[in-house]
This record gives C-alpha cells, sequence and structure tokens, in this order.
C-alpha cells in the first residue's frame, strides 16, 4: 500500500508534463506549471527522474525516437533514485512488521518479535534488496530491449507512447518478482545470512 | 523515419549477430518465465520460436537493405516493420489471454478472450475504417504518457514489490490478475500504436497525401 501511495505521490508531482503528439509526427513536450513555479517544478522532475531535467524537458519539439530513447535510459536512472529506495525500503519494512509482530512464535511481545529480533532485520534487509535488484533488473530488460529494437530499425518500438515503456517495466518486475518468490530465493537467502551470523556469533562467543 | 537505414544494418557481422543473440536471450527467457509461472510442460523448442520473431526481423532487415533500393525497399522494410510490430504486440496479447484462461475458465475465458481478441484486430484495422479515430487515440496514449513518466523510476520496484509479497502470501491470483489486465492494456495499446503508425508510414502515403494537397 505504501508503494502505490508512493507511486502515485510521483506521478502526481509531475503531472505537469504533458505530451502531445504533433501533426509533422514530433512529440511536443512542455510543462503546464503555475506562474513563477516553473523552477521549482523542473527541480521536482529531476528529482523523481534522478536526472538532468534539461536532458529531456527543454520544453520544445522532439522526435519521438529521441523521447523513446531518453526514456528507456532514464528507466534504469531513476529506478535507483530516492524514492524507488523509500518505496521499496518502507515497504519491506511493512511487510515483515506485519509477518514477524503477528507471529506468536517469534517473541512474547511486538516489540520482540520485530525490533529486539535478527531475524526480522535479516528478512527486511533481504527482502529490500531483493525488490531493489529486481526493479532495476526490470528497467535494464526493457531499457536494453528497446535500445536493441530501435537499433534494428524497429518504427513501432522506436516511437511507442512513454506509458506502454512504463507498463512494460511493470510487467516484468512482476514476473521476476514472483518468480524469484516461487523459486525460494529471498528464503534461502535469509536462511543463508542467518546460519552465517550464528557461526560466526558461536566462534567469537563460544 | 522507418526508411532511415538503421544502425544496426551497418555494423560488423559480428556485432550485429551478437545483438540478435541477446534480443533472442531475451525474448526466449520473457517467454519462458511465462511457461513456467503456469507449470506447464512445453517443451524449451516454443519459448525459442516464441522469441525468434525480432530475430527474424533482424535477418529480414540486414537482407533487404543490402540487396535492395528505391520502391522496393521501401515496400520490404515496411512489410518487416508490420509483421515485427504485429509479433511483438501478439506476444503481449497471448500473455494476456493465458492470464484469462487461467482466471476465469470455461466458457467465460472464450468471452474475454474473444473481446480481446475483437479489440486487438479493431485497433490494428482502426486507421483503415477511421483515421480521425486512430490519431485521437494514438494523441490520447500520448497525453496519458505525462502520468507514466512520473511511474517510470518506481515501476520496476512497484512490479518487483507486489510479485514478491502476492506470491509469499499465497495470492498467486492477484498476481496473475493483475498481469492480465496489464498485459490487456499493453497488447490493446501497443496495438494501436503500431496499426496507427503502419497505416501512416505505409509506402506511397506521403505522396498521395502530396498529391491531393
Amino acid at each position: 500500500m505504501a508503494g502505490v501511495i508512493q507511486s502515485g505521490w510521483d506521478a502526481f508531482k509531475v503531472r505537469h508534463l504533458k505530451f502531445t503528439k504533433l501533426e509533422d509526427g514530433h512529440i511536443s513536450v512542455r510543462a503546464e506549471t503555475p506562474p513563477g513555479t516553473r523552477r521549482e517544478y523542473r527541480r521536482t522532475v529531476a528529482e523523481v527522474m534522478n536526472s538532468n531535467p534539461d536532458e529531456f524537458f527543454g520544453g520544445t519539439r522532439y522526435n519521438p525516437k529521441t523521447v523513446v530513447a531518453r526514456t528507456a535510459g532514464g528507466l534504469l536512472r531513476s529506478s535507483i533514485s530516492k524514492g524507488s529506495l523509500a518505496l521499496a525500503g518502507v515497504t519491506s519494512l511493512a511487510s515483515n512488521l506485519w509477518t514477524f509482530g503477528t507471529n506468536p512464535a517469534e517473541g512474547k511481545t511486538f516489540w520482540d518479535r520485530t525490533v529486539k529480533n535478527r531475524e526480522f532485520w535479516v528478512s527486511t534487509a533481504v527482502d529490500f534488496g531483493v525488490s531493489v535488484a529486481v526493479g532495476v533488473a526490470a528497467a535494464a530488460v526493457v531499457a536494453g530491449t528497446i535500445a536493441g529494437l530501435v537499433t534494428l530499425g524497429i518504427t513501432a518500438a522506436a516511437t511507442a507512447p512513454l506509458w506502454l515503456t512504463v507498463g512494460a517495466t511493470a510487467g516484468v518486475g512482476i514476473f521476476l518478482g514472483s518468480k524469484l518468490e516461487a523459486w525460494g530465493i529471498p528464503k534461502d537467502a535469509k536462511t543463508a545470512i542467518n546460519t552465517r551470523i550464528d557461526d560466526l556469533l558461536e566462534r567469537t562467543n563460544p | 523515419m522507418m526508411y532511415k537505414k538503421p544502425t544496426a544494418v551497418s555494423w560488423p557481422i559480428w556485432k550485429f549477430v551478437l545483438l540478435v543473440l541477446l534480443l533472442q536471450a531475451i525474448f526466449t527467457f520473457l517467454a519462458w518465465l511465462d511457461r513456467s509461472f503456469f507449470n506447464n510442460a512445453l517443451p524449451t523448442v516454443v519459448d525459442i520460436l516464441a522469441g525468434s520473431g525480432v530475430s527474424l526481423f533482424a535477418l529480414w532487415q540486414r537482407w533487404v537493405w543490402k540487396r535492395f533500393n528505391g520502391v522496393r525497399l521501401r515496400l520490404l522494410v515496411w512489410i518487416g516493420n508490420v509483421f515485427v510490430s504485429f509479433y511483438l504486440s501478439g506476444l503481449l496479447l497471448v500473455g494476456a489471454m493465458r492470464k484469462w484462461s487461467f482466471l476465469a475458465g470455461e466458457p467465460w475465458s472464450w468471452f474475454v478472450n474473444g473481446a480481446l481478441l475483437i479489440a486487438f484486430v479493431g485497433m490494428w484495422l482502426l486507421p483503415l475504417f477511421s483515421f480521425t479515430s486512430a490519431k485521437r487515440i494514438h494523441k490520447f496514449q500520448w497525453k496519458i504518457s505525462g502520468f507514466a513518466v512520473g511511474l517510470s523510476g518506481t515501476a520496476g520496484i512497484l512490479g518487483a514489490l507486489f510479485g514478491m509479497f502476492s506470491s509469499r502470501h499465497g495470492e498467486k491470483g492477484a498476481v496473475i490478475f493483475v498481469l492480465g489486465i496489464l498485459l490487456s492494456l499493453l497488447s490493446i495499446g501497443f496495438a494501436q500504436h503500431a496499426g496507427y503508425e503502419s497505416w501512416i508510414n505505409r509506402p506511397y502515403a506521403k505522396e498521395n497525401a502530396n498529391a491531393k494537397s
């Protein structure tokens, strides 16, 4: 839920960005912001996109191929932005607080089950790491595919509206995330880390 | 733009083959991912074939750009582009249909998939019957892209988190449902875009337009 709110908020913050398909086939990119707020808005876009806004929001018209290529490149950069890392952190924390906090086998009180429980922190850290890695991998797969298709001269891929690119990234993320979970990779990683920590503790305090 | 020589066509053969193999690997991996999602024991050769559309197009591009020129070249490049666009949108459509077949079961899946197929074909053919509507829908697709840009950074991570935690809590149905909706929208959206682009880039389109005006 936190993730949805964060994503929705990011999209809301950059909502003034307007892409218009022109008669000559070019794409006009402009920011319809209230008077006097343009500079602040550009900073917000840069923050959300983790990039230099002048790169493609210079307020002029572009070849669709340029817009798509820059968005594909931007996908990768923005997948490790502050907003997306915060999203992964908050969601992993909330999910683990629920899983560990409601499990009586983990301890007497909520505090014992979560904050004082090492396994809770290992689980949260692994979930955070895996989700960030999968998010970056999904962005890399989509960005790499688009770059490859454009290089081969596939017009439809080179000029596709941006929502298709973003939707494809989300789809690949869902596929990869659910498959990793089905293969038990996060679970195995948590077990391996906990076993390693136990071994180290045993060695230092025999 | 369609008739501008693609970068990869001028590349040395080893570099070109490397790119084709990379794209083949990505598409085969995605096909395999979708197949293994349902634990179907389909042979790997099907995944390889499913991922071969782009490779075929790549070979086609290299062949026609080296062998032909003028009107013939334009026509053959256009045919190749229509094929590969249809292949890419078709992959998305097949993915969506599989999700609905899994969720709805017979006979409901026939209705849902039938409607999806009609919408898909309709979007491809729309410019033929109503160019103005196709143009309007295409403009709308670009209009909503402003909102999508805000989601570009979080899309992959959001998808990963949803996929991971839904599967972990036993909500596989929710994952398939969301993927079904997403793939349906993507296949219809891409079909509309590809149909429109194919129509406006068809050989002689610009000459015809100039002659009329």
